[in-house]
């Protein structure tokens, strides 16, 4: 029943179905309701890395190398597990940016350079072109394999047919018409194209099922499961040499051939297209991270059985181990599954023509074509009208050019190994583009002129190792070229460049053309400068997270609204153009019909706009003839200095923040460490007034216990005993006055009456009070050496009179047992009055000298000695002159006395008047 | 609840486990000419590691919290890596 016909239908129907879905696709677009935007299309649509090329050549790969296919999956697989950091950048800054392409992507990385465009679509084209040429093969192929059913005969055997009678232009015209009516139909090409997705899914969707269907049919059908097979293969020894990696070129191949696949991933340019540029929204990638692998998984599975099954049934070298996935079920006279197998064949074709000719024809059309044509003078094309016509028919020129130059070049090349061999070749051209991308992306300092030298170098060694080398192998170029290298220089041989040798083709010309590009593209960023626009740009790239709007940019100039508006309805339309302008004049709150001046930020909104259509670099180029870049009018400038001064004044505030903080911590630490030294001054303090009182209580108590057991005791002694108890319960209740006094000064908590006080009167009336002490047995003599009039001081009266009798005290004391002799002097110095009392007794060595004024301390050894008052006597006059806001010191030498000096301010020093102070 | 920025870094940490199992000199030990069950050594072992390693992706993200998380942890580690 396999007729040409029946094939023929089948296919046309086939192809019919890819359009009503992406017709239908771009309806439900229409109506808002997206078909495409979830995670499981977004998936299927980047299995569109499944080509023919995998569906027949994986097998035929596994038929010679083993398992050495199966790198070109585990790459992808490694890659997208790092999708969030390298996948999700490169989708959140085309977005931002409105970028169409991997061209566009580079050319806006590196200060929206045309001429990188340029470069990086030519690589695309002369790289990947060729690889739609296999697809269009492998199409014509199978189709010729299935039309002589039931015979098996190879395409080599197969005389090419005349070009009207060969499907693959009919196919590759049908996919221009597709690509044209579902890929081009957008002005801006950054926008989403669904129904294409749509079809894509569908298309990734019918390959995986066709080709496990016929895995499963040789697997379990043909074979008793996967044991059977490999037992049956195990026995045959040209068989079982494929169960190791032996046969795949070794691990230098395994692992070059995984790096390959893992940039390929990213920076081919069809999977650019589906991950990013179709990217609907970035939280659909976290579902693909791991279903994508599923899906390349579950179609490798079958892969090595189908290879094992083709090999055990037909006889070596007679089938071409391609076709295996279609020949097995032909030879099992299965027509079924053999139609469904070259529709799966055909699926997985047609969705790689159909992507990589939209992102390679929107390469052409916006980096190499529309570039050209705004330069070329004397086509005026800058400065006419309407040109949305005029995009519109070259992005789908370019489509047709895209595809029949594919076709074409399978013509012409035909059965030669260039074709064969494309498939890893086009891998490692589009990986030239990798240095560019990937470290352009984390690394601010990447270049424009390192990016243009790494990847035309990296080009260039591509071209010399892989490109002209398949020539020569084709019979293009003489074969002593690949022998001895050209003009017979050895060191030069394609192969085996600089005498580099032992490795298989592909990893050769990898490790050479990436070393290249990638030591020429960082050594020459590192030693020349960016221009401003490169380095805003690779700010905006590489800080994508980081920036929630593009606030400070490179400046642009500004330009009317309405030149803006015109200038975006020439290649966008004037109705669309009208639209965006007013939903953003809305945005920003301003009046939608307002033509006046635009600043920066509608300068740069309409460059996006115009990216869309017809790239970042052209984009800038054509915003760059309203623009007046020409000097900044004053107000501009300023505002751009305000803004960077706010900027300063606002981090220098920060600084001093910083810095009053960390004083203030240093004030903290030590007031802390203040306060654990109070803390035990307190702790001591207790210990030493509960030892201070126990003494007096002490005598108290054993003198009473004495009278009390004894009470035929004598009267005098009596007498004298109970003399004893009343002097120590009186130094008691001094002591307890003492403490109270002192802790009331030291809480603050002491009544002072402040006010102009007659000293001599204070000094006198503290005098008598101390009369007792010098008029005693003991002969101490007390000279008061008054003048007639002392000036008034400040200070409390009472309080006053309690330092001084304090002093006077402390000086009969501690005077000359024999002949004491205490001095009262007074001395008017310029702000205050000095008061001295001067004794003449043993004296206070220097250690003690600053002692005596803390509590409780004492100038006598208090071990040998009895003590003589309480100890708190100088602490408390301490207070009260440093209340009065004078000072109190001792000058004494050990022998010759001491002299306790203080001072007190004078009254008229202070202008406020009396008062009473708290 | 776990801490948030896991599931960045748990990816991170599974690519490398990948590369470590898919390379030599891990991938050498099962390079042999031998079979367990009829079937291939290598082939067993390169597919068990690939499902296994699919199936921790899968544990990891569906798992994980919701986009907001993985994108902070994102941009932490974004910086960190760049591969091949």
């Amino acid at each position: 029943m396999l007729q040409g016909w029946v094939i023929l239908a089948v296919s046309v129907l086939y192809l019919s179905i890819l359009f009503a879905i992406a017709y239908y696709g771009d309806k439900r677009a229409k109506q808002k309701r997206s078909l495409i935007a979830n995670p499981y299309i977004y998936t299927l649509s980047i299995a569109v890395y499944c080509t023919s090329w995998t569906f027949y050549g994986s097998v035929g790969r596994a038929a010679s190398s083993g398992m050495g296919f199966l790198p070109i999956y585990l790459g992808p697989t490694l890659m997208f597990l790092l999708g969030w950091f390298v996948l999700r950048k490169i989708i959140r800054i085309s977005k931002a940016n409105r970028i169409a392409s991997i061209a566009d992507f580079i050319a806006s990385r590196y200060g929206k350079s045309t001429l990188l465009g340029g470069l990086v679509s030519v690589i695309a084209v002369i790289g990947i072109m060729p690889y739609i040429s296999l697809q269009l093969k492998a199409i014509s192929t199978s189709f010729n394999v299935l039309l002589q059913y039931p015979d098996l005969i190879m395409p080599s055997d197969l005389t090419n047919l005349p070009f009207f009678q060969d499907t693959a232009l009919y196919v590759a015209l049908a996919m221009a018409a597709f690509s044209i009516l579902f890929g081009g139909r957008h002005i801006d090409a950054s926008e989403h194209h669904e129904g294409l997705v749509a079809a894509i899914a569908f298309e990734s969707v019918v390959k995986l099922v066709a080709f496990l269907a016929v895995g499963i049919f040789v697997t379990f059908q043909l074979y008793d499961g996967f044991a059977d097979i490999f037992a049956q293969a195990a026995a045959r020894p040209e068989m079982a040499r494929l169960f190791t990696l032996d046969s795949a070129g070794g691990y230098g191949s395994w692992f070059s051939l995984t790096a390959l696949s893992m940039v390929a991933i990213i920076c081919l340019p069809r999977q650019f297209q589906v991950s990013v540029v179709e990217n609907v929204d970035e939280s659909h990638l976290k579902k693909a991270i791991w279903l994508f692998p599923l899906y390349l998984f579950a179609i490798n599975i079958f892969v090595l059985p189908i290879a094992f099954g083709g090999l055990l049934q037909f006889p070596a070298g007679q089938v071409d181990a391609d076709t295996f996935v279609l020949t097995i079920p032909m030879a099992q006279r299965h027509e079924l599954l053999a139609l469904f197998a070259f529709i799966g064949g055909l699926s997985a074709a047609t969705g790689m023509m159909i992507v990589a000719t939209v992102a390679i024809s929107t390469m052409v059309c916006n980096n190499l074509v529309m570039p050209v044509l705004l330069r070329v003078a004397w086509l005026h094309l800058a400065d006419k009208g309407d040109l949305t016509g005029l995009l519109l028919s070259i992005r789908r020129g370019s489509i047709l050019f895209v595809l029949l130059l594919g076709y074409l070049y399978m013509r012409l090349i035909g059965e030669s190994y260039a074709l064969v061999s494309i498939g890893l070749v086009s891998f490692a051209a589009a990986a030239q583009f990798a240095p560019a991308i990937l470290i352009g992306i984390f690394w601010k300092g990447a270049n424009r002129a390192g990016a243009l030298v790494g990847l035309s170098a990296g080009f260039l060694v591509w071209a010399y190792t892989l490109l002209l080398p398949s020539f020569a192998r084709s019979g293009w170029l003489a074969q002593g070229f690949l022998n001895d290298g050209p003009w017979g220089l050895s060191l030069l041989k394609p192969y085996a460049l600089f005498g580099l040798s032992g490795l298989d083709h592909i990893s050769h010309a990898l490790f050479w053309s990436l070393a290249v590009n990638i030591s020429l593209f960082i050594g020459i960023s590192l030693f020349t400068r960016q221009t401003i626009v490169e380095r805003g740009q690779g700010v905006l790239f590489v800080d994508v997270f980081k920036r929630t709007r593009a606030g400070s940019q490179v400046w642009r100039g500004t330009a009317s609204i309405r030149d803006l508006r015109e200038l975006v309805a020439r290649f966008l339309g004037p109705k669309r153009s009208q639209a965006v302008f007013a939903a953003y004049a809305r945005h920003r709150g301003l009046a939608p019909g307002d033509d006046g001046p635009g600043d920066v930020e509608w300068v740069r909104f309409a460059e996006r706009q115009l990216a869309g259509a017809i790239g970042t670099a052209s984009a800038r180029v054509m915003v760059a003839t309203v623009v007046d870049e020409g000097t900044p009018d004053i107000d501009q400038v300023m505002e751009i200095l305000d803004e960077a001064s706010q900027v300063i004044e606002y981090s220098r505030r920060l600084e001093e923040k910083s810095h009053q903080l960390e004083s203030a911590t240093e004030e903290l630490q030590a007031a802390n460490a203040r306060l654990q030294e109070l803390d035990k001054l307190k702790d001591d303090f207790v210990s030493t007034v509960s030892h201070e009182l126990r003494t007096p209580l002490t005598s108290i108590r054993s003198f009473s216990e004495i009278l009390h057991d004894n009470p035929r005791a004598e009267e005098s002694q009596k007498k004298k005993f109970l003399g004893i108890i009343i002097a120590e319960s009186e130094r008691l209740t001094r002591l307890i006055n003492d403490i109270l006094d002192l802790a009331k000064m030291e809480a603050g908590k002491l009544d002072w009456y402040m006010a102009d006080i007659d000293t001599g009167g204070v000094i006198e009336q503290a005098v008598a009070a101390t009369s007792t002490l010098f008029s005693g047995d003991e002969a101490v003599e007390l000279h008061v050496d008054l003048p007639k009039r002392l000036p008034a001081v400040r200070a409390d009266r009472d309080r006053l009179t309690q330092v001084i009798v304090n002093l006077l005290s402390n000086a009969a004391k501690f005077c000359d047992r024999e002949r004491g002799r205490v001095t009262v002097t007074t001395a008017v110095e310029p702000q205050h009055l000095r008061v001295s009392v001067t004794d003449n007794g043993a004296g206070i060595r220097l250690e003690y000298q600053s002692l005596i004024f803390e509590k409780f301390q004492q100038a006598s050894d208090t071990l040998t000695d009895k003590p003589q008052g309480t100890g708190l006597g100088l602490p408390i006059c301490r207070e009260i002159v440093d209340y009065f806001g004078g000072r109190i010191w001792v000058e004494s030498r050990p022998g010759k006395g001491s002299t306790f000096s203080f001072t007190v301010p004078f009254a008229d020093s202070l202008a406020a008047p009396a008062q009473v102070a708290e | 609840m776990r801490r948030p920025g896991v599931t960045g870094e748990g990816l991170f940490f599974l690519f490398l486990l990948g590369v470590f199992l898919f390379n030599p000199p891990l991938l050498s030990i099962f390079d042999i000419p031998r079979q367990l069950f009829g079937v291939p050594l290598l082939y067993i072992y390169l597919f068990t590691c690939w499902g296994a390693l699919l199936l921790l992706v899968a544990i990891i993200i569906e798992k994980g919290g919701d986009v907001d998380e993985l994108q902070d942890s994102g941009d932490e580690a974004a910086g960190k890596d760049r591969n091949s």
